[in-house]
């Protein structure tokens, strides 16, 4: 598992009760993704436990906690519903999730246009921990359940021309309120990567956290994790997905292009503009404890650093 | 110009010119003389907004202790502390004004406390940011702030607080003479770098520090205004003269 391995951290720290309730509870969410339609993994008790017990093993390897779930639930940028954190939890439970379709589209020689149930079928979500890093300074770690969106867009098979990858958010401005005044951001959201930066086995297409379906405000049904990306990569609610040969322009690049960069791969050694990326706040910290330390590629390097070999990381920030 | 303020500030205003009355506590069945006292401290309105001042810090306590802060606790600590630090600096650069236009005079001491006030919640922010989110790590408190530029507006505004608070007492003022009034005009440029220092650290929602920078724009052009009228005014009682012409001294060469 791919949370970093710098060890520090007693067993005993991350064994807690709390954790071990949500080894309970990730045994009950794989039995909520079955119930979701995946008669794939059904095999019993013991792909949960394998499950559970990878979860275990990776924490115990790491000097990670996992962070609350009531933390990740109610502390959101969705600037669709609200620029502050708090609010979305609530405004996003009027979104229209089902039914939802993606579309997988562009230069691909199989367009898709799928289901939720049919992605589910198709590409059984496993549980993946993974860190997440804003730009505002602020860092979780987050137990996903999803796929490899290379074995999305494998299906769909890029065009060999095909150089990028579009995403697209949802537009639903009779659920969101900054949409429907035109606040901010031009929407909908739209995010993009390298076709090959797609392609790697860690950017995943995340359908579920902490056992359970996707809550709204976190982006349900269907949103992108690139862990080794600031979080206003991992677009949420997905409806659209393209293959393109030309850079895509996305939200945030578009709105303040010295700020946000088309990259955004996690560097302490570039600041933004306006503040220091060298160390980071991890949510529901106690008052008093140091803030930690950024990694470059928020920790992923050796994984992913071959992506971006020869690159100015300064200048394409 | 009395008429011009809103009925609420009018009234608050009356209370506080109004002379202590005494009155008899009997009457309404109070004998207790901690009591009378506690109510005879706290109908003098100075002592009144000196305990009112504390309300937004007993606030936060609170928050703390029931874990009631969210997500992110300590940035919720700074935000708390930081908005508080504005309002007070608000309310503080408001008395001035509320002088002039009703020409009353010896509010000096609201001003002084809501001054003090302002520099408190300062400093319980910037105590905020050294220990509790940076749990004193000075190499990482000297990268941050040297790659934060919003940080940089915020220490000015803390520096200059910091001075005017250590200097804020009558015997100070006293021994500065006139360099008192001139140092405390420094509040002006702070007052803009609190307002920056809020604007500059968001990603896009800047509705929050939009609104107090257009609140400490009225405070500030209401000197300017002020300023503008006292000059003509002054010119006005100039009784107007041919210019003097110079004498001419002689220049030593010097050589």
């Amino acid at each position: 598992m791919l949370i970093k391995t710098n060890t520090g951290l007693r067993s005993s720290e991350v064994t807690d009760e709390v954790i071990f309730q949500e080894r309970r509870d990730s045994l009950r969410l794989i039995g909520g993704i079955m119930a979701l339609g995946v008669a794939g993994v059904a095999k019993g008790g013991t792909v949960d436990q394998a499950a559970s017990m990878a979860r275990q093993d990776a924490l115990a390897a790491s000097n990670e906690r996992l962070t609350r779930e009531q933390d990740i639930a109610h502390y959101n940028n969705y600037y669709e519903f609200s620029f502050y954190k708090a609010p979305p939890s609530e405004l996003a439970q009027a979104m229209q999730v089902e039914p939802w379709v993606l579309e997988v589209g562009g230069l691909v020689e199989n367009p898709l246009t799928l289901s939720i149930d049919d992605l589910l079928r198709l590409f059984p979500p496993e549980e993946q921990i993974r860190r997440i890093r804003c730009v505002e300074g602020w860092s979780g770690v987050v137990p996903w359940l999803g796929f490899p969106l290379f074995h999305l867009l494998k299906k769909a098979s890029p065009l060999s021309f095909g150089k990028f990858v579009k995403f697209t958010s949802v537009m639903q401005p009779e659920t969101m309120p900054n949409q429907r005044d035109q606040k901010m951001l031009p929407w909908p959201y739209v995010e993009g990567l390298r076709l090959d930066e797609a392609m790697h086995p860690l950017a995943m297409l995340a359908v579920g956290m902490y056992g359970k379906k996707l809550l709204n405000q976190n982006g349900a049904p269907i949103r992108l994790v690139i862990p080794w990306k600031y979080g206003f990569k991992s677009i949420k609610a997905i409806v659209k997905i393209e293959v393109t040969d030309s850079l895509p322009l996305t939200s945030w690049n578009q709105v303040a292009p010295k700020d946000y960069g088309f990259y955004a791969n996690v560097n302490p050694e570039v600041p933004h503009p306006r503040w220091s990326q060298a160390t980071e706040r991890p949510l529901g910290s106690a008052f008093y404890s140091p803030r930690r330390k950024t990694e470059l590629f928020n920790g992923y390097a050796e994984e992913v650093a071959h992506l971006y070999a020869g690159m100015d990381l300064r200048q394409l920030f | 110009m009395m008429k011009m303020l809103p009925p609420l500030l009018y009234a608050y205003i009356s209370v506080l010119r109004k002379q202590q009355k005494t009155i008899d506590y009997a009457q309404y069945g109070l004998k207790s003389p901690w009591l009378i006292g506690l109510i005879e401290t706290f109908s003098e309105a100075f002592n009144l907004c000196l305990l009112i001042s504390f309300f937004p810090l007993l606030i936060l306590m609170v928050l703390i202790m029931t874990d009631d802060l969210g997500g992110n606790p300590i940035e919720a600590f700074h935000l708390h502390t930081g908005i508080w630090t504005l309002r007070f600096l608000c309310i503080t650069l408001l008395v001035t004004p509320i002088q002039v236009m009703t020409k009353w005079r010896g509010m000096a001491h609201f001003r002084q406390l809501f001054g003090l006030m302002t520099f408190f919640y300062a400093a319980v922010h910037v105590y905020g940011y050294l220990a509790i989110d940076q749990a004193w790590v000075w190499s990482s408190i000297f990268r941050d702030i040297s790659e934060t530029t919003y940080i940089w507006w915020g220490l000015f505004c803390f520096f200059v607080l910091a001075l005017l608070a250590l200097t804020s007492s009558k015997p100070a003022k006293k021994a500065m003479g006139k360099s008192w009034k001139k140092l405390h005009r420094w509040i002006y440029p702070a007052s803009v770098a609190a307002v920056l220092h809020y604007l500059l650290q968001l990603k896009g929602n800047l509705a929050d520090p939009l609104l107090y920078g257009l609140l400490i724009t009225f405070l500030l052009l209401f000197r300017v205004l002020v300023w503008l009228k006292d000059r003509k005014v002054t010119r006005l009682m100039i009784p107007k003269r041919p210019p003097v012409e110079e004498e001419k001294v002689p220049v030593e060469e010097t050589h």
